[in-house]
């Protein structure tokens, strides 16, 4: 009796001492951090997401898909360069099935084809109606929490940008579980029919790297270096397309121009009221993942033939580097954000949007509720892969807590953002000093002030700023002016071709003269909110 | 005493007391009891589905055996793949022979896409089956009662709503149960139901499926304008999109689905002559999504809350309350017929008592005034909602980005009215600063007596059809605000089909690098007795595209500029600047265009200047006093006729120089030359023939031009 409990004990010895010994291995090959990054994921999504018993049906659409087992075994073999080639599939979408082209995407990420959840584009010729699109992309979420992207888009959305549909879904392959993953509409030349916005195609320009050839990824090219560098998708008549583009590109490349010539070719070839919602919205989400080379799309409006962003990939608190105030993520970027009426006008739609979604809390709300749904399929998904350290290679399996608490962090960044944010738009304590019929305005707080006085017929004030006159504007029985701010470059050599640049806003040092007087009824406001100066 | 520890069995007498008191207990519980407490909520988390079970086992080995009459439709194999239903799941169509009540036919079938375990059938074009030519089968649930009789309130509202009928479906040969047959709201059932020349259409509230931002029509361009006008104008079209219908719709919604009214998808009848939009009640569907917890923005949704909207819902709340007994006794008329039907072989009276506490429920919601707060969900914008109103974009940048309520604010402050998608201007004064732009598609129209004045650099940018309606006595007036401060004039953009009509329009003191006028797109522009004066030369109309009527009146110290249009002019009086001679005439790129009557003076350049093989017709008009009488370039073609050329520096210059488009040309008919420098310069490439008489059919008009 007691020698068996002797050779148990030794047993039970052994294989601690085996397993001490494979964890110092891999702790020296890999580093302590690290080692215990995989360790942990590891354990916990054995001992926590294994022991799960649960089959959630609703919450998410089911995408059933059938393909040769051949042929995948065929791509999988080959990852990440098997991604350009098709196979045949069936997809099955609420009981219906839909023929469609499979194929693996996203050789640049591996997050995207390492580990068992694999993104994949689906091109059908016939869509379901539950996503009338297409293409669609059918992704590895890049975070623990699945949410980042689909919340950064309908932030994007509710601004009113134009935004690729995303929604998360269940995903089987030949009848294999691949968990949670999210559906991408992949932009094409049907992006404004599927919306009802247009009965013809339409043309539509991807700024990415290029494609990958010969086992070798697309070259890096500067979006606004050259048209060339945009790649056109579809089949719609590219004639005018092709020369709208150039000329944009040269709007924004070309030398010599004034910052208000430029600014007016730039108006004439781009639709400036959502090129300025989709810089707010940049700033809001907090994405750099949006650059000079990549991640961006321009849809030719046919109603008055100016091309329109697509925001794509929009990482929500994927950090703007350095906190900045007018982030320049490329070069068209620098030349709007260069002219200050469209600064002015980012900042107020900015401001609109943060209220709503930090004040009312509409964000906390729509998160909630799309965690919801997910929850009970992210428990019962026993294939989350994903990055579990900074390294590129470090797929691997995660489990509901790592979930858990990328959603918590992820909230409370993006609160204390928004919160700063605010705090940045909002505040606004001038100094102002009377001298004669002169006012003397200095601040270092980074709001553009507004100035307005009752309209008087029988007396005409003149408003001279820093001797140079103040154009004013005559709306609802007053005059108002807007003093817009000074920006400075970031970088001591401005190029409109750097990475993570910024505009720093100039503290404000203005004198303001009144011909004939000063009236009694002017009032200085911050001119996005309109609340009174401190 | 102590107990036996060995095991007594369970012997067949104890098992069959047992089994029989408990089937006693039960018989004695589910037929003495009321069928209603039965029906009702049971302590101890007993499930309603446990409740029928137990009945079926009690009950129905003693019941009666009631002889449910059903009809009965049968389906064939698919011609393609000789596939049975529900086998085939393929997207596509295919045909199969189908046979019910008398009728057979080959119809088209295909998969319902919204729905598992759903059917859509078709009948070829010109066959019916109750007048119906194509309808849904679905697999028949519980929750389709409170839906069938929702439906037949909607009959009392007036609601359209298509109907539902309950058959036993039998694909080759096997019995697949009991489905619901629901007709399709398609354009065969609005004609059917009276409402023609409507397009159906699928409506969708619920934000979480990412459907159409606007819907749309396939292949109806027409239909799809519309709707797009519709959208962009969201909330300010309650007429358009029915007030009352739509608060007897979103009734029935929440009658039918308390939890979820705005869900899934909702057939809608949309008439694109009157821009209306009529709702359909359909059945609810179920949506694993569960409710929306928010809705979409558009023009029905605005409504929600809304004072008209509110009273709407309350009066159908009270007329159907008013009616109380006599739809108890309807509802429960249909529950007596479904019921048995929909649950054949269980215990019907414990469901017909189910139904009817459901039909209680429904008519006590009809009296609860709170029901239409519950409604209201948060409103969420599409994603990319901007590209609909582009009316918020600065056109100008290098003026103050355009504030969006300026529209708003001149309503505010003036006369200016806006009805429906009209923008009037009535008599009185208007100062505009900055671009004005009006909504895409709104019509702009501007009284007799209005006076607008532009400050620097403003500009009235129009974006769909024009009416100035300006008299000789009651000119309309657009006038720089401050002397030497030029306006940018106005800018219009229509689409197809869109009009501008200018009558008495007196304009002046653009800059002379902008058309004071300048049009494009229109299908048709007509100007009458209106005059145009710039003071420093420029254009004072160009109009691109499109055809052109100017009649009468003046135009000074500028060109009227005609781009690939068909344009007659006639009785115009073109003259130089007030002091001096001005820029030019008319100039025609390319196009048909007719200048008959009229003259042209004091111009600096050519009185008549024609480029880009544009055809013309000069016909009994004067050319005095420019710089060159008639200028031809690039391939351009004149008749000359009955032209007076007075005081000319140089009466013709034809060139063909740089031209890719032929050559230039001038046919000259009877002419008369008076006291002009010199005749003509023409070179090489060109000619200028002098031949008979205009055809006669030309002069008359009957001919637009030779």
């Amino acid at each position: 009796m007691s020698g068996r409990r002797t050779s148990g004990g030794a047993g039970a010895w052994m294989v601690a001492v085996g397993l001490i010994a494979i964890t110092v291995v891999f702790a020296a090959l890999l580093g302590p951090g690290r080692a215990a990054s995989i360790a942990l994921a590891s354990i916990t999504s054995t001992l926590v997401d294994d022991l799960y018993e649960g089959h959630p049906e609703g919450g998410l659409p089911l995408l059933s898909i059938t393909v040769s087992p051949a042929a995948l075994d065929s791509l999988n073999s080959d990852l990440p360069w098997s991604g350009g080639t098709n196979i045949r599939s069936t997809v099955e979408v609420g009981g219906v099935e839909y023929p469609a082209r499979f194929r693996y995407r996203g050789a640049l990420t591996p997050s995207h084809f390492l580990g068992e959840k694999r993104s994949f584009r689906l091109t059908f010729r016939d869509p379901p109606p539950q996503f009338p699109y297409r293409k669609v992309n059918v992704i590895n979420p890049k975070s623990f929490n699945m949410l980042n992207n689909h919340m950064g888009l309908w932030i994007g959305g509710r601004m009113g940008v134009p935004v690729p549909h995303d929604e998360l879904v269940r995903v089987e392959v030949n009848g294999t579980p691949w968990g949670v993953m999210e559906l991408y509409e992949q932009p094409g030349d049907d992006f404004l029919r599927a919306r009802g916005l247009s009965d013809d195609r339409v043309a539509l320009y991807k700024g990415d790297f290029g494609p990958v050839r010969d086992r070798t990824l697309g070259a890096r090219n500067l979006l606004w270096q050259d048209a060339g560098h945009w790649q056109f998708v579809g089949r719609a008549d590219s004639t005018t397309a092709h020369a709208r583009l150039g000329a944009l590109v040269r709007a924004v490349n070309g030398h010599g121009l004034s910052v208000e010539a430029r600014a007016d070719s730039i108006a004439r070839l781009l639709n400036m009221d959502i090129y300025l919602r989709y810089l707010a919205a940049l700033w809001v989400v907090n994405t750099s993942h949006i650059d000079q080379y990549h991640n961006q799309f321009l849809v030719l409006d046919p109603k008055d033939g100016r091309f329109v962003p697509v925001l794509w990939d929009a990482l929500l608190m994927y950090d703007q580097a350095g906190a900045p105030r007018y982030f320049i993520h490329d070069a068209l970027a620098y030349r709007v954000l260069q002219v200050p009426q469209w600064r002015l006008q980012r900042d107020r739609l900015a401001w609109e949007a943060l209220k709503e979604l930090q004040r009312d809390g509409l964000f906390r709300a729509r998160w909630d509720e799309v965690q919801d749904r997910v929850r009970p399929h992210l428990l019962a998904d026993r294939n989350k892969f994903a990055n579990v350290t900074l390294r590129a290679e470090d797929v691997h399996r995660y489990s509901i807590l790592h979930a858990i608490r990328s959603g918590q962090g992820i909230q409370q960044r993006a609160s204390t953002y928004w919160d700063g944010l605010l705090t940045r738009i909002e505040q606004c304590r001038v100094n102002v000093q009377h001298r004669g019929n002169e006012l003397v305005l200095s601040t270092t707080d980074e709001c553009p002030l507004e100035l307005s006085w009752a309209a008087n017929d029988s007396t005409q004030v003149a408003v001279l700023l820093n001797g140079a006159p103040l154009h004013s504007i005559e709306q609802g029985g007053y005059h108002r002016a807007v003093i817009h701010r000074n920006v400075a470059h970031s970088s001591a050599q401005p190029d409109i071709y750097l990475q993570d640049q910024q505009f720093k806003v100039e503290p404000l040092e203005a004198t303001l003269t009144f011909v004939p007087s000063i009236p009694a009824s002017v009032r200085i406001t911050n001119a996005i909110t309109h609340a009174p100066v401190e | 005493m102590r107990r036996s520890s060995e095991q007594r069995p369970i012997g067949l007498r104890a098992w069959a007391v047992s089994l029989v008191l408990v089937m006693g207990g039960a018989w004695a519980v589910f037929h003495f009891v009321d069928p209603h407490r039965l029906a009702g909520r049971w302590p101890f988390g007993v499930d309603r589905t446990e409740v029928d079970a137990y009945a079926a086992v009690a009950v129905l080995p003693f019941a009666e055996k009631d002889s449910v009459r059903v009809p009965v439709l049968y389906l064939g194999p698919t011609r393609r793949s000789g596939s049975c239903w529900p086998a085939d799941r393929g997207r596509g169509r295919d045909t199969r022979w189908m046979e019910t009540n008398g009728f057979g036919d080959s119809v088209d079938v295909r998969p319902l896409r919204s729905e598992a375990d759903g059917l859509h059938v078709r009948l070829r074009p010109g066959s019916e089956l109750r007048g119906q030519r194509s309808f849904t089968l679905r697999p028949a649930t519980d929750e389709l009662l409170r839906a069938r009789f929702v439906q037949l309130l909607a009959t009392e509202l007036e609601v359209l709503a298509p109907e539902l009928s309950l058959i036993r479906v039998i694909s080759c040969g096997k019995d697949l149960g009991i489905h619901v047959k629901e007709e399709v709201p398609d354009g065969h059932f609005l004609a059917r139901h009276g409402v023609s020349g409507a397009t159906a259409i699928e409506l969708v509230f619920d934000p979480r499926l990412g459907h159409d931002l606007v819907p749309r029509v396939k292949g109806d361009s027409l239909a799809n304008e519309r709707l797009r006008a519709l959208w962009s104008s969201s909330g300010r079209h309650g007429d358009a999109v029915g007030v009352g219908a739509w608060s007897h719709w979103s009734l029935l919604r929440m009658l039918a689905s308390p939890d979820d009214p705005w869900g899934g998808e909702h057939p809608s009848a949309f008439m694109a002559t009157e821009q209306q939009l009529i709702p359909v009640f359909r059945a609810p569907r179920p949506d694993l999504r569960g409710p929306a917890r928010t809705m979409r923005s558009g023009p029905v949704t605005a409504l929600v809350g809304t004072e008209p909207f509110v009273r709407s819902f309350r009066a159908a709340q009270d007329r159907l309350t008013t009616k109380r007994g006599e739809l108890r006794e309807r509802l429960l008329l249909v529950a007596t017929t479904w019921v048995p039907m929909l649950h054949t072989g269980e215990a019907v009276h414990v469901h017909m008592a189910r139904a009817e506490a459901l039909i209680d429920e429904l008519l006590r919601s009809l009296q609860d005034r709170e029901l239409v707060g519950r409604l209201g969900l948060p409103v969420e914008p599409w994603p990319g909602y901007a590209l609909l109103a582009s009316e918020h974009a600065p056109l100008l940048s290098g003026s103050e980005v355009q504030e969006a309520d300026a529209l708003a604010e001149l309503r505010r402050t003036t006369k200016l009215v806006v009805e429906g998608d009209s923008v009037v201007f009535p008599r009185g004064k208007y100062r505009i600063n900055g671009a004005l732009r009006f909504p895409q598609g709104h019509r702009v129209i501007l009284l007799p007596g209005a006076r607008i004045e532009l400050g620097a650099d403003a500009q009235l940018q129009v974006r769909g059809p024009l009416e100035v309606r300006g008299t000789k006595l009651n000119p309309v007036f657009v006038r720089p605000a401050e002397k030497g401060m030029p306006h940018q004039g106005l800018d219009v953009v229509g689409g197809a089909g869109d009009a501008a009509h200018i009558s008495g329009l007196q304009m002046s003191g653009g800059r002379a690098d902008r058309a004071l006028v300048r049009m494009q797109g229109m299908a048709q522009v007509v100007v009458q007795g209106s005059v145009l004066e710039g003071a420093s030369g420029g254009t004072l109309l160009h109009v691109l595209g499109g055809e052109v009527e100017l009649r009468g009146g003046m135009m000074q110290g500028g060109a009227v500029q005609l781009t690939q249009t068909k344009a007659l002019l006639k009785d115009v009086l073109l003259r130089g600047a007030a002091r001096g001679r001005g820029a030019g005439g008319v100039v025609v790129e390319g196009g048909l265009v007719r200048i008959e009557g009229g003259a042209t003076m004091g111009q600096e350049g050519a009185g008549v200047r024609c480029s880009s093989a544009a055809k013309v017709l000069l016909l009994g008009a004067v050319i005095d006093g420019c710089a060159i009488g008639l200028e031809v370039r690039d391939g351009a073609t004149v008749h000359v006729d009955d032209v007076r050329f007075r005081k000319n520096d140089l009466v013709f210059s034809v060139s063909s120089a740089g031209s890719v488009r032929g050559s230039s040309r001038v046919v000259l008919y009877r002419n008369s030359f008076q006291d002009n420098g010199r005749d003509r310069e023409v070179d090489a490439d060109s000619s200028v023939n002098e031949v008979g008489t205009l055809m006669e059919a030309v002069r008359s008009g009957e001919r637009f031009i030779p």
